[in-house]
């Protein structure tokens, strides 16, 4: 038996991992309260509505119920989403906790890691997160909301998409303070950053500094649902920033002819049609025309794209196509790390992620060139992801290259397709070689 | 799990929550008046 390290905060239960089962634990801290949350058919209702992740009690033992869990095959953090999938999961948080109030109850957490998403759905987790409202009772968890939720969305559509990264500085959310000091100064005018953000790190600061204790006021639950609709609503109405990168558009201004481009693709649907799988990583996925490709033949994708943009249209192409595509942004000279209690208690995206093949189109002279990789530690990579690989190398005298290189050529002599298939060969036992036509672009298989 | 509400939260909330439904109250006026006569509410 193993413990999960991201469940260890809750007194109210835990999850654990079991013969390859996933199960939570409930204790007798939260056992009257999950007793209501079956009871009052909260559970019921959730579930079939596609909004709480399934499960069903599996034992009772000496401490409280045990249930076991449906496994969601990716879990992807806050830090990695893109703007659409951190409001979607938002607008779930405070779907749920309107649904809790119908039911006399009420989630005592708003935290953006109690979300994941399958088939590109947001799907609420923590099944020990309500808590018997009692009338007039103000909602604890707004704080949190606002921190995890408001303040990220808000600095990526007011001052930057990267503000995301923000999440990964700080598991607790981002700090009211810090939020309201980089957001624009006409964000003062308008009653939801006001409220939400500003006027909330004001009374924030006030009350910390206040040595009484005060005694919470009441809070009918009428205001409550009132403030529920607002902020619903206009996250609802919020839109992604637009903001134009390269990345978003890579293949619509490429240096691909038509011929080459379509090679391509068959190549790619040729790898994947050669058995369906459980799982494929597409790094450097872009807006994710080969995603869409590896999906027909893969249970989960895992698409992977450094810029903002891109994963925005990895999310939106999930959605449209009904497809387990999970988006993140990860960047590969920096992925994320292992973070929070003990550094255990987020993993990084290489202990998560592994997959049955990985797609790396138009992506290694980037490793190699931007990054300062060595072939020794791009072919590392691809080790480490799958057991099968579909790698496009894109030689020195390409064009892409070259803008890139930018005449220091002489550092990157060693970049030749014999040194890179040298280097992989020492990882993988077969390889085959299909020459892109009209570029001299290889793609490359490989294979354990 | 168990998070700290903060004090300062809980009175913006309550200020943030009267706001809101005041605001809520004039736009539902607003949406009344708006609709057209002898059209159902939806």
């Amino acid at each position: 038996m193993e413990n999960i390290s991201a469940s260890f905060r809750d007194p109210a239960g835990y999850v654990f991992e079991k013969d390859g089962g996933l199960y939570r634990q409930i204790l007798p801290y939260g056992k009257s309260a999950f007793e209501q949350f079956l009871q009052s058919g909260l559970a019921e209702k959730l579930m079939s509505a596609g909004k709480l992740a399934a499960f069903r009690l599996e034992a009772e033992n000496e401490r409280g119920p045990v249930l076991r869990l449906s496994r969601i095959p990716y879990i992807t953090y806050p830090y990695e989403w893109s703007f659409s999938q951190l409001r979607d999961a938002a607008l779930l948080t405070l779907d749920v906790t309107r649904e809790a109030l119908s039911c006399g109850m009420i989630l005592k957490d708003a935290s953006a890691f109690n979300v994941a998403f399958h088939h590109c759905r947001p799907l609420f987790l923590d099944h020990t997160s309500f808590e018997v409202y009692e009338e007039g009772m103000p909602w604890r968890a707004y704080r949190q909301f606002t921190m995890h939720f408001l303040a990220p969305l808000l600095l990526m559509k007011k001052v930057d998409l990267r503000c995301l990264g923000l999440l990964r500085e700080d598991i607790g959310g981002i700090p009211l303070d810090l939020a309201s000091r980089l957001l624009p100064w006409h964000t003062w005018l308008q009653p939801n950053p006001l409220l939400h953000i500003h006027l909330h790190a004001l009374m924030e600061q006030k009350y910390s500094s206040d040595k009484k204790t005060q005694t919470p006021k009441r809070l009918p639950k009428k205001r409550l649902l009132a403030l529920l609709e607002v902020m619903a609503d206009w996250l609802d109405a919020m839109k992604p920033p637009r903001q134009s990168t390269e990345w978003a558009k890579y293949y619509s201004d490429n240096s691909y002819s038509d011929e080459s481009f379509t090679f391509k693709q068959q190549a790619v649907n040729e790898f994947c049609t050669k058995n369906r799988v459980r799982s494929c990583i597409d790094l450097g996925a872009n807006c994710g025309i080969f995603t869409k490709i590896a999906a027909e033949y893969a249970d989960t994708v895992i698409a992977a794209d450094y810029d903002a943009c891109a994963v925005e249209a990895l999310y939106q192409l999930g959605k449209n196509e009904q497809a387990d595509i999970q988006p993140v942004l990860l960047d590969l000279n920096n992925p994320s790390p292992d973070i929070g209690v003990l550094n255990v208690e987020r993993d990084s995206f290489f202990k998560r992620t592994h997959a049955d093949r990985v797609l790396g189109l138009a992506l290694v002279h980037h490793l190699r060139v931007t990054g300062n990789w060595s072939i020794s530690q791009i072919a590392t990579l691809f080790d480490k992801l799958a057991p099968q690989a579909l790698i496009e190398f894109v030689p020195l005298d390409d064009v892409q290259t070259q803008r890139l290189t930018r005449g220091r050529e002489e550092i990157y002599q060693d970049w030749t397709l014999d040194n890179f298939r040298a280097a992989f060969m020492e990882k993988f036992k077969y390889c085959e070689a299909k020459p892109i036509p009209q570029s001299g672009r290889v793609l490359l298989v490989f294979s354990k | 799990m168990y998070i700290d509400a903060g004090t300062g939260s809980m009175m913006l909330q309550i200020l943030a929550a009267g706001f809101f439904t005041t605001l809520l109250f004039f736009k539902n006026i607003c949406a009344h008046f708006k609709r057209k006569p002898g059209s159902r509410k939806e």
